[in-house]
This record gives structure tokens, C-alpha cells and sequence, in this order.
């Protein structure tokens, strides 16, 4: 019941994000709404690990925690670059 | 008990990432934005490990969950650091016809 409504919380979270993802005035919001799509993404795996007690879900968290970074980093130069 | 702290921890963790993306969707700004979005949904992010940790207590599950709050707390800030230079860098570029401010 609680889990049910963490993950319409999340859904919603999600369609906000994409809102701004897709209505994004510049190219660095639309970079923060792919960084905050990767982070409801690990809130959902980790509901999901709660859910179902599959703890080997654990590391795709912390793996997805790390590419994201990567990949804003990588984002944020190339805007940087780009003039 | 443990039960109860599990789904309070669980709740607050969403509903903390809910807030950040209803600031995302909102603010007016896009450095207003980078303050929503990074902190809260760390935040949550965290309560929502705490809950995994109370819902497992082995050694196992504690020790990755921490090593997942120390990676996602060291490399959220710095990447949304790198954006908002990235951003501010961009701006000033775009307007570089006008006055200096300084």
C-alpha cells in the first residue's frame, strides 16, 4: 500500500522530469533533467529492491550513480566548449 | 517497528524525489533549478538506502548501500558544479555585446 504510493510519487516525478526534458529552455536544463531522470530511475530500483527483497539490485544503483556522473560531466564540457 | 521505519523511510525518500522534480518542472531559473534538482533528490536518495538498510540488516546490504550514499553524495554536486559553470559560461558567451558588469 505505502509501496504503491511511493511509486505513483515516482511516476509523477518522472512525468515532471520529462516535462522539463522536453520543454527545456536551454541545453543545460535539458542535461539536469537527464541527471534527475537517472536519480528516480535508482529510487525506483531501490523500491523495487524493497518490494521484491532481490538484494543484487543494490549495485545498479551504485553503478548507475557513477555512469550518470560520467555522462553530465562529459555533457557540461562539450557545452562548455561548444560557443 | 522496524516495519514502520522501513515505509516512513521509504516515503520520505519519494516524496523528497517527487519535490525536486516538481522545483525542477517549476522554477524559473536554471540556477534555481540545479538547487532543486541536486539537493533534494540526494536527500532522497539517501532516506530511500537508510530504508534498503533497515529492511536488510546484513553486512553485505550495509556496506554497498554506504559505498552507494558516499558515490552518489561525492558525484552529484560535482557534476551539477561542472553544468552550472558549463551554463554560466555559456550565458556570458552569448551575451558578450554587452556592458561588463565589473
Amino acid at each position: 500500500m505505502i509501496y504503491t504510493i511511493c511509486f505513483i510519487f515516482l511516476a509523477s516525478a518522472l512525468a515532471l522530469t520529462a516535462f522539463r526534458l522536453f520543454r527545456g529552455p536551454s541545453a543545460a536544463d535539458r542535461i539536469l533533467a537527464i541527471d534527475l531522470l537517472a536519480v528516480i530511475t535508482g529510487a525506483a530500483v531501490l523500491l523495487y529492491v524493497l518490494v521484491s527483497g532481490e538484494r543484487a539490485f543494490l549495485d545498479v544503483v551504485v553503478v548507475l550513480g557513477v555512469i550518470v556522473f560520467f555522462g553530465t560531466v562529459a555533457l557540461a564540457r562539450t557545452l562548455s566548449r561548444h560557443r | 517497528m522496524s516495519e514502520i521505519l522501513i515505509q516512513i523511510f521509504a516515503l520520505a525518500g519519494s516524496l523528497a524525489v517527487l519535490l525536486a522534480a516538481i522545483g525542477l518542472a517549476r522554477f524559473p531559473d536554471f540556477f534555481t533549478r540545479t538547487h532543486a534538482a541536486t539537493k533534494a533528490s540526494a536527500f532522497g536518495i539517501g532516506c530511500l538506502l537508510v530504508a534498503v538498510c533497515f529492511a536488510f540488516p546484513s553486512w553485505n546490504v550495509v556496506a554497498k548501500s554506504v559505498f552507494a550514499v558516499i558515490a552518489l553524495f561525492l558525484t552529484l554536486p560535482v557534476a551539477s558544479q561542472a553544468l552550472a559553470d558549463a551554463a554560466r559560461n555559456h550565458e556570458e558567451s552569448e551575451d558578450d555585446d554587452d556592458d561588463d558588469p565589473l
